[in-house]
């Protein structure tokens, strides 16, 4: 299907190397991830529906969160968290994975990053669209902030590739990161406004606007594509500025280590 | 030799450190914190010099853990050489191991477009090239079938025709022709690269069959210990290394 999508995309561009591995790496990974099973995309759709209808019935029913238009706020923030853990989790091990290639052919290793991203980012363009068809049942309507919305998202993807490439660097030395890193995701979890709103986390814990960069996406995608307001400029900022600084730290530290990995891997 | 050197490398010279006991974990980390490390420095290359003109074969010999390999992959550029040390290529390279590199949950099919494109190649090329590397392989049967139900001979004879319909101009092979497929293939292998098939591409072979070595192979660098300990005509490195084998 992917390919039916892209595939004429592709061979209207110039003949490039480059372009064509990347995506054989996004497609194969993404295959890889779904397709070995018999419901194959399907996967990627249940999972958060799944958590949707558990978180949803907890918070809506048991501790009685009163946020307009709960459902969609809460499959928002759990399509992104999902994104964001799936591409972090994966980036982590990746050069260990292509190990066999990297040890034969000196290919650029961020090439192997950029494919894994695509491929999330497909899987995440799926549960978006999801969320577009249900937010019609939930009489959402949209208007022109919510073309602010792919900025937004763009913002996401910086930040995490520059994690994928930071954690894929502290893999090389500790193998045992993701142990660390599951831990860490279970606080981003609960640190991000995935069930809460924004006004609790202005009340109680304002911090977590600055520290945790997720926060702010969260806030701006819901306040653009879900009540059509237009994002929190000092938000969008300040993020924005977060992605940049960690990619460039990112890119640093893995030009530095990544030739490391070869040999230490 | 007037013909332009394709691979020139002055003083390349390689040391590994590792640490003994060091597992790369944190926990290792932590509970390490205060001990010294017992670092152990391996000499893996000394100093070695090679220049290679365009449509040579040069082969490399020597004892196991003698740095072939090391050598082979610091040409690759997969391996930074120490400091100091200067490498040249002009061209495409390619190392060419047995087994690697390849996805056993796809198809041949997907694999030759996956394998092939990080070797290098366009999909069109890719395109170009199917047929050929699968008559070479003798796998139009199964194009389809997972990689994960090929016997071990099938999908060395597809990395086999994979890598030799790449677009390089240095093939880096890697003990290449250590036992593909049945005695049939095998003639069929050792044949392509004899220089008749492959005209134009510069070849280093390591292998530690002395026969592939002495049958395609205009020089030999013979390697010891990471050291060069001879480089030259053939038959004469090969006959030495031989003499000096048969002394222990």
């Amino acid at each position: 299907m992917i390919n039916q999508l892209l595939g004429p995309l592709l061979k209207r561009l110039p003949e490039n190397n480059k372009l064509e591995r990347i995506w054989v790496l996004a497609k194969t990974d993404f295959i890889e991830r779904y397709y070995g099973t018999r419901l194959g995309i399907v996967w990627a759709l249940i999972n958060p529906f799944f958590q949707l209808v558990v978180y949803y019935i907890a918070f809506s029913v048991i501790f009685a969160v009163e946020i307009p238009n709960f459902a969609l706020y809460v499959f928002s923030g759990l399509i992104l968290m999902m994104f964001f853990s799936e591409a972090t989790t994966k980036g982590l091990s990746l050069m260990g994975r292509y190990k066999a290639i990297l040890e034969n052919i000196n290919i650029n290793k961020l090439d192997l990053f950029y494919g894994a991203m695509i491929s999330a980012s497909i899987a995440f363009g799926f549960n978006l669209f999801v969320y577009i068809l249900l937010s019609f049942f939930f009489d959402v309507i949209y208007n022109i902030n919510a073309l602010f919305a792919p900025l937004i998202l763009l913002n996401f993807i910086l930040i995490i590739l520059a994690v994928q490439l930071i954690l894929s660097v502290l893999y090389i030395f500790f193998r045992d990161i993701n142990h660390l890193w599951d831990m860490m995701l279970l606080l981003l979890f609960w640190g991000s406004p995935i069930f809460y709103s924004k006004d609790v986390i202005v009340e109680k814990l304002p911090i977590l606007l600055y520290i945790n960069p997720l926060t702010g996406i969260f806030i701006n995608i819901r306040e653009t594509l879900l009540y059509s307001n237009p994002p929190d400029w000092n938000l969008f900022l300040l993020n924005y500025i977060t992605a940049i600084v960690l990619l460039i730290i990112a890119l640093l530290l893995f030009k530095r280590f990544s030739p490391k990995a070869v040999e230490i891997i | 030799m007037d013909t332009q050197n394709v691979i020139k490398i002055t003083d390349v010279s390689k040391t590994f450190k590792v640490v003994e006991n060091k597992n790369y974990t944190i926990r290792g980390a932590l509970v390490n914190m205060f001990r010294r490390d017992n670092v152990k420095v391996i000499h893996g290359l000394n100093n070695i010099n090679l220049e290679v003109a365009k449509g040579e074969q040069v082969g490399i010999i020597g004892m196991n853990g003698s740095g072939k390999s090391t050598l082979l992959k610091i040409i690759a550029g997969v391996y930074k050489p120490d400091k100091g040390g200067v490498i040249k290529i002009e061209g495409k390279c390619v190392r060419l191991a047995l087994g690697t590199g390849f996805n056993f949950e796809f198809s041949a099919r997907q694999n030759i477009y996956i394998n092939g494109s990080l070797m290098g190649m366009s999909f069109r090329q890719i395109g170009e090239r199917f047929e050929k590397i699968l008559d070479f392989s003798e796998l139009h049967d199964f194009v389809d079938t997972k990689l994960k139900f090929y016997s071990s001979g099938m999908v060395s004879r597809l990395a086999f025709a994979i890598a030799i319909n790449t677009e390089a101009d240095i093939y880096l092979l890697d003990e290449f022709f250590g036992g593909v497929g049945d005695a049939s293939f095998q003639q069929k292998s050792a044949k392509v690269f004899n220089k008749s098939v492959i005209e134009g591409k510069t070849i280093i072979n390591v292998s530690h069959s002395i026969d592939i070595i002495r049958q395609n192979c205009d020089r030999v660098m013979w390697l010891e210990n990471g050291n060069c300990r001879m480089l030259g005509e053939a038959n004469h490195v090969i006959d030495r290394y031989i003499e000096s084998y048969d002394a222990k």
